[in-house]
């Protein structure tokens, strides 16, 4: 009797607090679309994207948000506040069932006065073509000289858990960077860390090793990666980096006194390298062709004075390399930087080999510190490139193709101009792409008050399942020297080495 | 009257409580342990969940609440005699739970007490190592509690009270703990059976700290057993002393102490015979002096007195003290203060330098007193160069450049600043103001959102909130105004000091401390023709007679090239300074040319003059950069 007079009382309260929820009568229209953020309007969604939650930048006192693609399919949050956070399942289930259609998100507030306001609905499309289900990145400060807590993590797109790959407090705060995977597999990954515990950890299957990469014979070690599609290569740029600090806009400038290109073969342990990559100018970014055939890479002019190596501009080439015979074939000029008065750099190929994705600045190649930078398409098969409509005023940068090849990610500052931020777009097969929308978070808030900067944004098709503290163990352990192969030209790269710098 | 000795020495408690609470407040100064740290604690979940991924995270996280209100000197300073004291106390509730009546009480809490405090008088002390230490009390007295009434019952909750305190407070309070509670586990058990508690907890800690570092926390081993952490930045790197050794020491220390006297069969103290009383009156055991309650106390009370006072003596470093209420007054811009302060510091140093012609920079004097202070760094007294010292000068560099307007250089800086510090208030605030004077407001916006969680911060974000939302406000705020018009605006790299105060002066005229910094640049570089080229702009500041320093520079550049720059008209360059000169030369050839057997008369003549510096002090003469004083 007791049990079912709290049974009746709880109903009696649940059905009390369901009718004060009033449903909205009558409302205003207002011509226009309500003000979000972050920007989720006019957007092309994958199905499996975590809920794109958002604040209602308007005054009111209460508000409701129905997502729908049907009369069916809907969605209800009702909130006081204007932060509109769903349930992650109920979203999945509207993606789910409107994949291909429109998503149309009709938002009502509440006015001081007690009457409702219903704004234009904001129209969305899902896709029906997922996007790798986890972002690996680094998060770091925006200090330029020195670092504090550093860490790779790898967020799952589907919900808003993160997780850490690696973080440098469980290896003495060294610093981390360049992670890298192998066609946006999760089991095949790449990481170097600097400083204290250096090298580079090879991750392949679980299995972990860690190499040095600097030889007598070349540069440094090795700094930006590509990994060959056969997963047994890895191609770098080797560099001799500084920084110059700016008073303007370009805060910081990195640029390289010199640079080459090297392939690390991981099954044998041994660096190749030729006279045609390691030549007096720069040659930097390497990026596999799709079919392994070919690195694509940029390329600058020799440095002769500071001016030089500061406004030097970088061209776009290419060069066969054939990894099982180790035979080099001949340089060729994809597109020049007198050709597009632009410097190129981050050269990424679309899975299917039809795009040439690329960033273009006035200069130089690290272009996350220039607000110009923009995101530029070729396409390989026609030779024709555009700048892509995607682009902001500020920084748009490092991207990165999904496994299928469409979906994209890309470091964008568009949001304050300071924080670099990843952001997603589409790229259809003819080369238009979708307008942008940033990683959705649980609190919308989140990007105003988070001071730390997304850097590399690498799309991975699952999760890293090698446990942090394996790669902090192999982290700790001491470096095995990479060897240099025996085809490569010793006494060339000898001279090549010696020979004065400016 | 008769003195009960729990009445006496809770008295004597007392009293040093009081005693602690004054040392903390005005030899310690808990203020300064808040700037120096730039402590900062913020409301949220993200913040927490920072502190709740290592083992000691959350007593970093309480620690941090509380070390906020280090801001106010008193109540800082009570927190810290709060929290030591708590300490004390659990300490003889173990105690005497454990052997009975204590006889030195107040020894056992005057101990705890003293060192709970002195940790303190190390500036880069962090204080989660107190939090830390204050839950391996409570857990130990926990554990006392039911081990007293259910034995087997806390053998069996051990291993929970062990894992909880490891992931609360970390390593070594679990230390601390196992050999508390190992000691008071054996006493208040007296079978044998109860020895086996000694393997038992240790092999049980050993196993918590290996799966906790094999296999749960992305941490370095050093840090999960070490009393404090080894992490950055390099300006707060504490370097465990003595102190907190004893300090973490001291419970096991007086457990075992009392579980060893306990071991000893007890022998009656007999009190000498009664005197022979008057008739009526009841006869009193007479009691030896040394045994008397009034004694005991007074002799354990003035050798706690005497070790305090000692110990402080030992620990506390004056002149970290003295170089951090420098900082401490140019972060609050009371310029008069710290001139007038930097006097009390006899030993030079290169930040009270740095700092000294700041504060005279911002009261206008700098062209005139700048040898004042003894610029024994040249132009490295004037801007210290921040690559060279690893953190520590990032803020007070990032704050130079704004206060010349250079906000690129001042925002660099900050960046620097606050990946060391991300919770700074400090640092946070000079973002704030750079953003508003770049006019950058969403950045400023977003800076001031993290700032509004802080609690001490809310006025200070409530004022420039309201200049986000209404940038008439920022326009109409003279500080921002002004900057505005200082900031550079042409696009160079690699502006180094010199280049970059050119362009500070070259972008407005009107920027005096930029213009004195070059001339000073310049005085102290001893770039006689530079200085000159600059020095025909003084007009522009309606100076009708040039300062000290500018004067004496002249005279040297005149006697140099022996001709008067064109710009020069008979009332530029004072006639006393021309004849002071020649006397100064008077001197020197006097001694012919002896410059170090003359340099005793000139110093007590000219010892704060230009010249002076240039045949003394100029470290290209003296070549003293490469020894530069550490605040450490």
């Amino acid at each position: 009797m007791i049990k079912k007079s709290i049974y009746l009382f709880a109903a009696l309260i649940l059905i009390t607090l369901n009718s004060c929820q009033s449903k909205i009568g009558n409302f205003a229209e207002v011509s226009r679309l309500p003000a979000i953020f972050p920007d989720y309007t006019d957007i092309l969604i994958p199905p499996n994207m975590a809920p794109l939650n958002f604040t209602v930048q308007e005054p009111g006192t209460e508000y409701e948000v129905r997502i729908h693609t049907g009369e069916d399919n809907r969605l209800v949050v009702r909130s006081k506040s204007p932060s509109i956070q769903m349930g992650i399942n109920s979203w999945h289930n509207l993606l789910k069932k409107g994949m291909g259609e429109k998503l149309f998100i009709d938002v009502f507030v509440r006015q001081k006065d007690g009457n409702w306001q219903k704004f234009q609905p904001i129209t969305n499309e899902i896709s029906k073509e997922g996007i790798d289900n986890h972002l690996a990145y680094r998060l770091i400060n925006t200090a330029y000289g020195v670092w504090n807590n550093l860490g790779i993590y790898q967020r799952n797109l589907e919900n808003f858990d993160q997780k850490p790959i690696l973080e440098n407090k469980s290896f003495e705060y060294g610093c981390l960077n360049c992670h890298s995977f192998r066609h946006n597999d999760p089991n095949s990954m790449m990481i170097h860390t600097r400083a204290i515990h250096g090298g580079t950890i090879i991750i392949q299957d679980g299995k972990l090793r860690k190499i040095d990469t600097k030889n007598k014979y070349t540069l440094s070690a090795g700094t930006y990666p590509c990994w060959h599609p056969d997963g047994k290569h890895i191609a770098y740029s080797v560099n001799k980096i500084n920084w110059h600090f700016g008073t303007g806009e370009t805060r910081m400038e990195v640029s390289d006194e010199y640079s080459d290109i090297v392939v690390y073969d991981i099954e044998k342990n041994t660096l190749t390298t030729s006279p045609k990559v390691s030549t007096a100018s720069r040659e930097n970014l390497p990026n596999w062709s799709p079919d392994g055939k070919f690195i694509y890479f940029t390329s600058a002019p020799v440095v002769t004075n500071l001016d030089d190596r500061i406004q030097g501009k970088y061209d776009l080439l290419r060069i066969a390399y054939d990894v099982n015979t180790n035979v080099w074939g001949s340089v060729d000029t994809i597109i020049s930087s007198r050709e597009i008065g632009k410097s190129i750099s981050f050269p990424k190929i679309s899975p299917n080999g039809k795009f040439l994705m690329f960033c273009t600045s006035d200069n130089g190649y690290f272009t996350i510190h220039h607000p110009q930078t923009d995101l530029n398409l070729l396409n390989l098969e026609t030779g024709e490139y555009h700048k892509m409509e995607i682009n902001s005023p500020q920084t748009d940068s490092y991207h990165c193709f999904s496994d299928a090849g469409h979906w994209f990610v890309f470091s964008s500052k568009r949001i304050d101009g300071l924080f670099t931020r990843p952001f997603f777009s589409y790229l259809d097969d003819s080369g238009k792409a979708t307008k942008p929308f940033v990683l959705p978070q649980e609190d919308p808030e989140f990007y105003n008050t988070f001071l730390k900067n997304y850097n590399i944004p690498e799309l991975i098709t699952g999760e890293v399942t090698v446990s942090p503290l394996d790669i902090r163990d192999k982290v700790l352990e001491t470096a095995v020297a990479a060897k240099l192969d025996p085809s490569v030209d010793t006494l060339y790269m000898k001279s090549h080495l010696s020979a004065p710098k400016k | 009257m008769k003195l009960k000795l729990f009445n006496l020495s809770s008295l004597y408690i007392l009293l040093i409580l009081l005693a602690g609470w004054y040392a903390a407040a005005s030899v310690i100064q808990p203020l300064l342990h808040f700037s120096f740290q730039q402590i900062g604690f913020y409301s949220g979940w993200e913040f927490l969940a920072n502190y709740s991924s290592y083992p000691g995270g959350i007593a970093d996280y309480l620690a941090g609440y509380l070390s906020q209100f280090f801001a106010f000197n008193t109540f800082g300073s009570f927190i810290i005699v709060a929290v030591a004291s708590i300490q004390g106390f659990i300490a003889l509730d173990i105690l005497k739970r454990f052997s009975g009546e204590l006889k030195f009480r107040f020894t056992v809490f005057a101990v705890i007490f003293l060192l709970g405090i002195l940790v303190l008088s190390d500036y880069r002390y962090p204080y989660y190592a107190s939090i830390r230490l204050l839950l391996a009390y409570l857990f130990t007295w926990g554990f006392t509690v039911i081990n007293s009434r259910w034995p087997k019952a806390s053998i069996l909750l051990w291993p929970v009270l062990a894992a909880l305190l490891f992931y609360l407070a970390s390593g070594s309070s679990l230390f601390v703990f196992a050999l508390s509670t190992a000691i008071i586990a054996i006493a208040q058990n007296k079978q044998r059976i109860w020895l086996l508690v000694i393997p038992a907890f240790a092999a049980f800690a050993a196993l918590i700290f290996y799966s906790g570092y094999q296999f749960i926390f992305q941490i370095t081993l050093k840090n999960l057993y070490g009393i404090t952490m080894v992490r950055p930045p390099e300006q707060l790197a504490y370097t465990p002393g003595l102190p907190i050794y004893a300090y973490y020491a001291v419970l096991p220390g007086f457990l075992m102490i009392v579980w060893i006297y306990l071991q000893f069969p007890k022998s009656e103290v007999l009190p000498e015979p009664a005197a022979k009383s008057k008739k009526g009156e009841k006869a009193v055991a007479k009691i030896r002096f040394y045994n008397k309650d009034l004694f005991l106390l007074s002799i354990q009370l003035i050798a706690f007195v005497l070790l305090g006072y000692f110990l402080l003596d030992k620990y506390h470093d004056t002149l970290k003290k003295k170089l951090i209420t420098i900082e401490y007054l140019a972060e609050n811009e009371q310029w008069a203060d710290l001139l007038n302060y930097s006097k009390s510091i006899e030993k030079y140093d290169f930040r009270v330098n740095f700092q000294v012609n700041r504060a005279h920079a911002h009261l206008g004097d700098l062209p005139e007193r700048l040898f004042s202070y003894p610029q024994l760094l040249g132009i490295s007294g004037l801007f210290i160069d921040p690559t060279t010292m690893v953190g520590s000068s990032f803020v007070p560099t990032s704050d130079l450049y704004f206060d010349l307007g250079f906000m690129g250089e001042s925002q660099r800086w900050a960046f620097e600043a606050e990946t060391l510090l991300p919770n700074s208030p400090r640092i946070l605030k000079r973002l704030v103001m750079i953003n508003l004077v770049n006019r950058k407001y969403q950045l400023a916006g977003q800076f001031l959102k993290v700032l509004d969680k802080n609690l001490l911060c809310r006025d200070w974000v409530s004022k420039y909130s309201k200049y986000v939302s209404d940038t008439t406000l920022a326009a109409s705020d003279k500080l921002i105004a002004e900057k505005r018009r200082f900031t550079p605006k042409t696009e160079l790299y690699n502006v180094g000091t010199l280049q970059g105060l050119r362009l500070l002066f070259d972008t407005n005229r009107d920027n005096r401390m930029a213009y004195d910094y070059l001339l000073t640049f310049f005085i102290l570089d001893s770039q006689l023709p530079q200085f000159v080229e600059y020095l025909q702009y003084y007009s522009h500041f309606n100076l009708k007679k040039l300062p000290r320093t500018w004067e004496e520079t002249l005279a040297v550049y005149i006697m140099k090239t022996k001709a008067f720059p064109s710009f020069v008209k008979e009332e530029t360059i004072s006639k006393t300074c021309l004849q002071q000169f020649t006397e100064f030369n008077k001197v020197v050839r006097s001694y012919k040319n002896d410059l170090p057997a003359a340099q005793s008369i000139l110093h007590r003549d000219y010892g704060d003059s230009f010249w002076y510096y240039l045949l003394y002090l100029n470290p290209k003469v003296t070549n003293v950069l490469k020894t530069k004083t550490d605040v450490r």
